[in-house]
This record gives C-alpha cells, structure tokens and sequence, in this order.
C-alpha cells in the first residue's frame, strides 16, 4: 500500500458549458488530482462494523465442542447452522481457508 | 355253608369294584404290553385271590347246584380278571398313562390340546417380547430430526443464493443508471485501492454479500466520493425472517470529502468549504445523529427544527450551527429537489468538522482531538421497501443530481463576517472545553515523559564504561537540572510582580 500514491494526477477532457450556441466549444485538457481508494482501518471504528459473523463463528465452535464431548446431537446441528450464518455474513476479505475451518 | 358265604363276599366285593376301575381306565384296553409286563409280579395275589374264590365258587355252588349263579360267578370272574388286570395296570403306571393319555387327547378326543399345551408351557416360563427401539428399526421415521434439518440448511442454502442474486442485480442496476452521470462528473470511478495506476476500474466493488461501494475522485474541489450500497441482508435467512417482523430497507450512502485546498490557481487563496455545520433529515434520524456523532452534538446544540419554514415537508427537521447556515444552503433549487425526494432522504450532513460518531473511551476522554475532515454525508431510502426491484434504481438518479449540486453550492457558500466570527468563537469554544477535560490527564502524560527522559540519561550515563566521560555527563545533566530550576524560580517571580 505504501508504493501506491494517495493523490495522483489523471488528464481530462473537459468541456467548458456554451453559453451561447453560436460559441465554438471549448476544450480544456485539465490535470485533475485524482485520490485512490483507501479502505476504511477497521481499528478507528470498530462500533461500525457488523459484528454478527464473528458470534455466530464463536458460537458454532462452543455448540461443536458441546456436542463433541457432552454427546449431543442437537448441539452438532446448531453447531452447523451457526456455522452457516457466519459465512453468509462475513466480508469477502476474509480468509477461505479460516471459513472453510469454520465448517468443519 | 358256612365256607359258600365266606366265598361270597369277597366275589361281591370284586363286583362292587369293577363299575369304578371301568369309569376311569376305559382306554387302557388297546396297551396290551402293560398287561403282560405287569401279569406275573404285581397282580400276583390278585391272582390267586381270583383263583381261589373262582375255584372255589366252582366247587361250592356245584354241591348248591345253583347253577345259574355259576355262569354268572364264572362270567364275573372272568370280567373282573379282565377288567381288574386292566384296572390295575392304570394304578400301577401313571406316568406312562399320562403320556397315554395326552397323546390320546390329542387324537381322538380334542383339537385343540396342542394349543393347551403350549399355554401351559407358557404359564410356567413367561416370555417377554420386547419392543424393538427406534434407532436400531430400519425405517424412515426414525430419522425424521436429521431430515428435518437438512431440509432447513438446505432452504438456507436456496436463499443464500438467491438473496445474493438479487443484491448483485440490484447494484448492477444501481450502477448501470449512475454510470453516466458519474462519469462526466468524475475523472476516476471506480477505485479498489490496488492497482498502482489511478485507472477507472468501472466496477463496483463488493464488500460484504449486500455492501458495494464504489469510490469516485477528480472533480474540482472534491477530494473523492465513496458511495455505498447498503442492501438489506438477503443472503441471510434469519434477516429476511426478522424483516417481517420489523421491515428495514435498502440505502445509499454518499460520502463525500471536500478537499483542504484549492485545486486551480485561480481560486488560490480560497477556502473550498467554509467553516459550518449543517444537517438535515426526517426527525427520528436527527434526534440520533444529535446524540450520537461528535460534531453535531457539540455544534448544534439546539433541538432540531422544522423544516416547514424553508418550505420542506413537516416530516423534516434541520439541525444547523446558525441560521444564516441553513438561509444559505436552503435556496430555491435545493428546497425543489428535497420537496420533491422528501420520502427517499434519511439525512443530509454537511460539516467541516466531521469525526465521526462519538469515541466512548474506558480509560476517559481521548487526549487528543480526534481527526476532522470536511464532508458533505448525504443518506438515501431506496424505495420499495425491502422489495426492491432493479426500476427502482433509476429514481435514485435526482438524488445523485442533488449530490453533485451541493458540493458545487458548499464550495460558493460564504458566510459574512459576523458568521465567520461566529464559527470561529465557536470551534475554539469546543477546543478549549476539550483541553480543560484533558487537562488531567495531559499533565499526567507529561510528566511521565519527563521522567522517562531523565532515566534513559541516567542510564545512558552508567553505561559509559571511560570514567572521565562519566564524570562529564554527570556535571552537564547537573548542570542542565540548575538552569531549569533557575527557570522556575523565574517565572515565579514575574507572576508574583505581575500580580502585584
């Protein structure tokens, strides 16, 4: 992210509104400042962002290891359902591999 | 005839006997084995008995000459050997008679002894059937829960897919009739932050299942505008059930930052956003935003007002820092688009003192002013209700319109002199009560600085291993604390004469 330049420069054609009708159009090749895209850091503002994915992965772990040890069946399929709902909510920036985990 | 009746009794005796062995051993006659097995032991003296009355009710009668008692003596005789032979067998073996007996039954006499029995066996060791449990049958009603729930994943599935469908519609749908506008209006549309190049990328990008944003930059004065796409969450079952309970619906949300300087030289020396705060919204959103984010609450400390009086529908209210603010932002064509969007717009929030929402810190008050940047937020309702369908995008089309018309009306609005005065009293108002809450706390982080300081100088001071360089330091940072307090002891005394 650092090699990327916040405010770069971008040629535009820009045409200047006519007034008059019988005014040529005039054109103007403008240097506009353009800024690049940077996310929002997540640790400035944690209390915005959607914390349902993270519980429902929390969640799914505890229901799995009830299950697991207390012989629960029940448990075992919360556990799956929670499992699900974090994935449909999650940001696409996760990881793969850790929601692919989290199924299992 | 004295020894004739002696004779008789015994043979009467036997007579009297032979009614009650017929009546029970009657079926004895076909076992001619028992007969002769048991013939010479046991019916022994029965024998002789027989004989001897027999002979002898021979020889007596005949000297009588009776000789119709004879016949029937003899007849008797012979009968009773018979059926006394008979009789006697059944005493003597009853167990074999049992067997007989049963197996007599079965044939002859009864049907349905077999059954008989069996029963019998059965009173003697009851048998349990036991019930068969469920999970060891091998039939569908003993899986019904994991049915169950595979038919409920699977419908999380099926709506997970088609909520995520029809989000991604609804975005492109969006896009394709902004696309236009954005275009001639920005230089860069379409930002993912990656590439090294500023290209227009011409995409939205996806954040979230039902979060797009799209980044605009390269327009006069306008740092960059990031709009996003908040959808309602469809790919989520348990949403869309909460939804019917409390609907919620799709928004836009455009976030655009005024940039801090000038861009052209013609305009150098002016300022591309004055200095206000301004916000306006249905009243239910005001009232949060006032509570809730920083610059508002300590802005505008008013309650909201009614919009009636610029002309805006009732359902409107205007949160300014002063009145000449919002005289200036509400002019004809502003008041023409929000009348006429009134039920699309949820807010609309001009500041250039913007940070956000209020930073609730456990430790206390943050020590420093947090970051502002001038930002013109503008919020919008896209129509439907949940239900939206691609054709309600385009009526999203003004609004953008709106946008692009007030960051142009921001960067022309000046507020006279008295205004200005008035704005900056006010920002220093609102630094200097930040500054006193912190004070504390400041002092506090100075003088651990201070310390911090002194001990890394003494350490460094211990660590010189030369002795004559040790000694050097030693005096300077002596010297050094002299003058501090010499200082003090100076300013001191120029307050004391002041006070005086």
């Amino acid at each position: 992210m650092k090699s990327i330049i916040h405010r770069q420069p971008k040629l535009c054609r820009v045409e200047d509104k006519r007034v008059n009708m019988t005014e040529p159009i005039q054109v103007f090749n403008v240097c506009l400042w353009c800024c690049r895209y940077k996310p929002p850091s997540t640790e400035s503002n944690p209390t915005l962002e959607d914390p349902t994915p993270d519980y429902m992965n929390l969640l799914g772990m505890i229901f799995s290891m009830c299950g697991l040890m207390l012989k629960l069946k029940w448990c075992a399929w919360i556990a799956v359902y929670c499992s699900f709902i974090s994935f449909a909510n999650s940001r696409s920036s996760e990881d793969t591999k850790q929601m692919m985990s989290s199924f299992m | 005839m004295q020894r004739a009746y002696l004779l008789l009794i015994p043979a009467l005796l036997l007579l009297l006997a032979l009614p009650v062995s017929r009546g029970r051993y009657n079926d004895d006659f076909d076992d001619g084995e028992d007969l002769a097995d048991f013939d010479d032991n046991d019916f022994a003296e029965f024998e002789d008995m027989n004989d001897d009355p027999a002979a002898e009710a021979e020889t007596a009668p005949p000297p009588r000459a009776s000789p119709s008692s004879q016949p029937e003596e003899d007849e008797d005789e012979d009968e009773a050997t018979v059926e006394l032979e008979d009789g006697l067998d059944g005493f003597e073996d009853s167990e074999t008679q049992d067997q007989d007996m049963y197996s007599k039954y079965d044939q002859e006499e009864f049907e349905g002894i077999g059954d008989m029995e069996k029963t019998g066996h059965s009173m003697k060791d009851p048998l349990i059937i036991h019930t068969v449990p469920a999970h060891l049958q091998n039939s569908w009603e003993s899986y019904y829960m994991e049915i169950l729930m595979v038919t409920g994943l699977l419908a999380y599935i099926m709506n997970y897919i088609i909520g995520k469908n029809k989000n991604s519609r609804l975005a492109q749908a969006w896009f394709n009739s902004h696309r236009e506008l954005l275009e001639s209006n920005f230089a860069l549309v379409g930002d993912d932050g990656t590439s090294k190049e500023a290209v227009s990328t011409g995409k939205l990008n996806q954040e979230n299942e039902h979060i797009y944003n799209l980044w605009c930059s390269g327009r006069l004065c306008c740092e960059g505008m990031l709009i996003q796409l908040k959808f309602v969450k469809r790919q989520d079952l348990l949403n869309v059930l909460a939804r019917m309970m409390r609907p919620a619906c799709d928004q836009v949300v455009c976030i655009n930052q005024i940039s801090h300087r000038s861009q052209i030289k013609v305009t150098l020396n002016e300022e591309d956003m004055d200095t206000f705060v301004f916000a306006l919204g249905t009243k239910k959103v005001m009232a949060r935003h006032q509570k809730e984010l920083q610059d508002l609450s300590e802005f505008c400390g008013d309650k909201p007002k009614s919009g009636a009086k610029y002309g805006l529908p009732d359902s409107l209210a205007i949160l300014s820092e002063m009145g000449e603010v919002t005289d200036g932002m509400m002019d004809n064509k502003m008041v023409h688009y929000i009348t006429n969007h009134a039920e699309k717009i949820e807010s609309i929030h001009f500041s250039d003192q913007f940070s956000g929402p209020k930073v609730m810190q456990e430790e206390g008050q943050p020590l420093k002013l947090p970051d502002t940047k001038k930002t013109l937020l503008f919020t919008f309702i896209v129509p439907g209700m949940g239900n939206t369908s691609p054709k309600d995008m385009d009526a999203l089309l003004p609004l953008m319109n709106m946008v692009i018309y007030s960051i142009d009306k921001v960067k022309k609005l000046r507020l006279n002199r008295e205004g200005k005065l008035k704005a900056d009293r006010n920002r220093a108002r609102v630094e200097e009560n930040f500054l006193k809450q912190t004070h504390a706390q400041r002092q506090e982080a100075a003088q651990t600085r201070r310390e911090e300081k002194k001990r890394a100088e003494k350490e460094r001071i211990m660590n010189e291993e030369d002795p004559e360089r040790q000694r050097r330091l030693e005096e300077a940072s002596q010297r050094r604390e002299q003058k501090k307090i010499e200082k003090k002891q100076m300013k001191m005394k120029q307050i004391k004469v002041k006070a005086m």
